[in-house]
């Protein structure tokens, strides 16, 4: 049995489809084919594994193209890697392998500096030098807990709009929010229409998507979309938030104002919520929001130099970074990363290493959404003392937690 | 009615114990061994109570301990305990005038800083403590947990009987607090009503199992551990272990006493609670969604004396600042202060220069020990930037490499 990497076209991409839904359980909806080829799906970017016996897509893969804003608010191009998944028929051949090394060498070749993917299962990718970049939470919370201690203010306007006018409005408040904010990828027009497609088979039971914009001095500065479960008209139903975008932190607390006052809701459920959300700060009684830490953005360095160039340190200094990697021994070596006012000249060298870990511990601590320490209690960093752990820790530290606000 | 505040007298102990304990729903009967530490460790001048016609109906206290802070500072701490009013006496100020009290004369004695775990969320903010030591709770699956990365382990862990975990138990404990900021000092009075529990399973955990890490004849982590066996036979139901007491001081004892931890075979549905925020199990495990983790607010700070606190802890990275802080509850203890920081040491004053930023009391609690930030809060409208990029170079000032932790109750 042999099994060979081609590329997908219009002719086989239905196939493509079918086999990467059946991959996560679920037959696929013959206008989500279309959508999907329209929308969002570089065809050029999409692989396809193929048992040359029988002629069957046996394995799936794909990118996204995305931009990435890193900490200081550059951004560099990343290959969003999705679509993955070897047929439950030909488990244990590589196949998988195969693919994740074609498309971290495709994305080499076009330029991208990261690759990116959020994780159907935590242990997966590990083994490809991805590191959990971003944390995230999902959040419970009874609105009758919703007051507030403290505000910046909760005076901006709120008002409903329907998903038309959404459409014109949300693009706009989110490239935004995600140029500003480390962690955050781009959206297409082609995005956007996938995204906010609302038809009854996507929405899991709730209803359709309400909107509502934030609007301070004649700004939009944010809006928030969510869905509602419930059952009569005095059900204490469900609000399931599905994004809140805010770019000022009045139009988070009047959004969040809203959604808490909300009549006839007995719980407001949230996932994806970023790590560093001041809400908890806010509420009058703040453990009940409850919280559970969910990991969100995994990376991967596909330029190891130009992608610490890209972003700012917190402090200036000098520091040998020793990495190694089984999976990419043409990484390894010492990379000296020299920061001046915050920015790095990164050199690959023979350098003795003042810190050593994997590419995979690089890109946890990347975006500054982990500490060093928490690798090093791991046994996956070492320091050779604890003035260049602290220097590792200062450098990558950053003044807010990164959040990607998109899934793909 | 009128109350009288005072601290409580020799002869009223048995009292404030029952008092204490109805406020948090239980019947106060201690042995006579317990009697005697529980007056040991809550010391009658510590006591701030409300009294009507001779009655107790409201109960504060405050221990007093050394925080550990890095590098070599300690902050002493006044730990607030025992808050209670009775069911008979609520909404009619009695908590408010105890607490001022309480905190006048915790800084009276010299207490920079008061600290406090909470029953409730609601209710210690508005007196100006801010949460500054957040934790985590643990839930795994141990059938699940297969390490990935693991620290070389030179030591062993070995079991130990109650008589050698009260011996050897406080040495693991001081090893973490050259490690940790905000493990507080435990003498040996805390320890021998600690061991108290060893000997005691209660409700339907079993009688605790004690293990110890020893590397170079060092003893340099702990575990106390209860387990609930749910085993039906001819099924599949396994046992519960619930760990609630871990220290450990370094890697190698961290990942020792995990091993072991998770090897306890036929106990598998593991919990732990206050797990230090970045702990370094999760980045061990193969598959690190295994490991359900629930944040929550631990240890709220309450600033005493801004000068002597700030002047008591050691910092990170060098920097000026000049802020302001406002406080309502105590006024005496706000004002405007520079801080300066020249190799690790900070030198505090009361000055007039402008201020970078203003804030309640209750936000520099919170940021105090480097377990919260001021960008975060000033999101939440917890503090007003006066000069751009103060927050983020006074964050980066009391941040700490490791976040801090407090694994005692008190």
């Amino acid at each position: 049995m042999s099994i060979d990497l081609k590329s997908v076209n219009d002719e086989n991409f239905v196939e493509w489809r079918r086999a990467v839904r059946a991959g996560f359980g679920q037959h696929v909806h013959p206008d989500d084919i279309t959508r999907l080829r329209n929308d969002r799906a570089e065809i050029d970017r999409l692989i396809a594994a193929v048992d040359l016996d029988t002629g069957r897509i046996v394995g799936t893969g794909g990118v996204d193209s995305f931009t990435l804003t890193v900490p200081g608010g550059v951004q560099v191009p990343m290959a969003g890697v999705a679509y993955m998944t070897t047929a439950a028929t030909h488990r244990r051949q590589g196949t998988f392998t195969r693919m994740m090394n074609r498309i971290h060498d495709e994305a080499r070749e076009r330029g991208d500096l990261v690759a990116g993917l959020w994780a159907s299962q935590s242990h997966l990718y590990g083994r490809y030098d991805y590191g959990l970049a971003v944390n995230s939470f999902d959040w419970k919370i009874d609105p009758h807990y919703g007051e507030f201690a403290h505000s910046p203010g909760t005076d901006a306007s709120i008002y409903f709009v329907q998903a038309g006018e959404a459409t014109g409005i949300l693009p706009g408040i989110y490239d935004q929010y995600r140029s500003d904010t480390p962690g955050g990828v781009d959206r297409t027009a082609g995005a956007w229409r996938y995204l906010l497609f609302d038809e009854e088979r996507v929405r899991g039971g709730a209803s359709a998507l309400f909107f509502a914009i934030c609007e301070e001095n004649g700004e939009q500065t944010g809006y928030v979309m969510y869905r509602m479960r419930r059952q009569g008209d005095s059900d204490m139903g469900t609000l399931q938030l599905e994004e809140l975008i805010a770019l000022t932190d009045t139009a988070h607390a009047s959004l969040w104002r809203f959604l808490l006052n909300y009549d006839l809701v007995g719980q407001i459920t949230a996932e994806n919520m970023p790590a560093d959300d001041p809400l908890w700060w806010m509420l009058a009684d703040p453990r009940r929001l409850r919280r559970s830490r969910h990991d969100s953005l995994w990376l991967r360095f596909i330029d190891t130099e130009k992608a610490l160039e890209a972003r700012s340190f917190g402090v200036d200094g000098k520091l040998n970074i020793g990495l190694h990697s089984e999976h990419q021994p043409e990484v390894n070596g010492t990379y000296t990363v020299e920061v001046t006012a915050g920015i790095a000249r990164v050199q690959k060298s023979n350098a003795k290493a003042d810190v050593d870990m994997t590419p995979r511990d690089l890109a946890v601590i990347y975006m500054g959404g982990s500490h060093p320490y928490s690798l090093v209690e791991a046994g996956r960093v070492s320091a050779v003392d604890q003035e260049q752990l602290t220097k590792l820790h200062l450098m990558f530290s950053t003044d807010s937690a990164p959040w990607c606000p998109h899934y793909f | 009615m009128t109350i009288e505040y005072r601290q409580i007298q020799p002869a009223e102990f048995r009292k404030f114990g029952i008092a204490i304990e109805r406020g948090f729903g239980f019947h106060y009967s201690p042995n006579s061994a317990q009697f005697r530490l529980d007056k040991e460790i809550l010391p009658i001048n510590g006591t701030m109570c409300a009294f009507e016609d001779g009655e107790l109906v409201g109960t504060t206290a405050a221990i007093p301990f050394d925080e550990s802070s890095i590098q070599g500072g300690t902050i002493r701490n006044a730990g607030v305990t025992a808050v209670g009013v009775s069911t008979t006496h609520r909404r009619q100020g009695l908590l408010t005038n105890m607490m001022q009290r309480l905190l006048r004369q915790e800084r009276e004695k010299g207490f920079p800083v008061a600290s406090l775990w909470a029953s409730e969320s609601s209710i210690y903010g508005r007196f100006g403590y801010g949460v500054a030591i957040h934790h985590e709770n643990f839930r795994i699956d141990t059938r699940r947990a297969k390490f990935t990365f693991a620290p070389n382990i030179p030591g062993r862990i070995r079991f130990v009987d109650a008589d050698e975990a009260r011996k050897l138990f406080p040495q693991a404990w001081e090893a973490a607090r050259e490690v940790r900021a905000g493990i507080p000092s435990r003498d040996d009075v805390h320890w021998d009503r600690w061991a108290i529990g060893l000997n005691d399973g209660g409700s339907e955990w079993g009688k605790p199992w004690t293990i110890v890490y020893e590397e170079d004849g060092k003893i340099l982590g702990y575990a106390k551990y209860q387990l609930q066996d749910l085993h039906v036979f001819g099924e599949q139901t396994h046992g519960a272990i619930n760990a609630d007491d871990i220290v450990t001081s370094s890697p190698a004892s961290h990942a020792a006493i995990w091993t072991h931890l998770l090897n306890v075979d036929l106990y598998d549905t593991l919990t732990t609670w206050r797990s230090p925020i970045d702990d370094g199990l999760p980045w061990m495990l193969e598959d690190q969604r295994q490991l359900e983790r629930m944040p929550y607010d631990a240890i709220w700070y309450r600033m005493l004396d801004i000068q002597a606190a700030l002047e008591s802890r050691t910092y990170l990275n060098d920097g000026s600042v000049v802020f302001e802080v406002v406080d309502e509850f105590l006024p005496e203890c706000g004002g405007r202060f520079k801080l300066e920081v020249q190799a690790g040491r900070g030198t505090c004053l009361g000055v007039t220069e402008e201020p970078d930023f203003t804030l309640p009391t209750a936000s520099l609690g919170a940021i105090f020990i480097g377990g919260s930030r001021l960008t975060d809060l000033e999101r939440a409208g917890r503090v007003d930037e006066h000069t751009d990029g103060s927050l983020a170079t006074t964050d980066r000032m009391f941040s700490t490499i490791r976040a801090p932790w407090c694994p005692m109750m008190f």
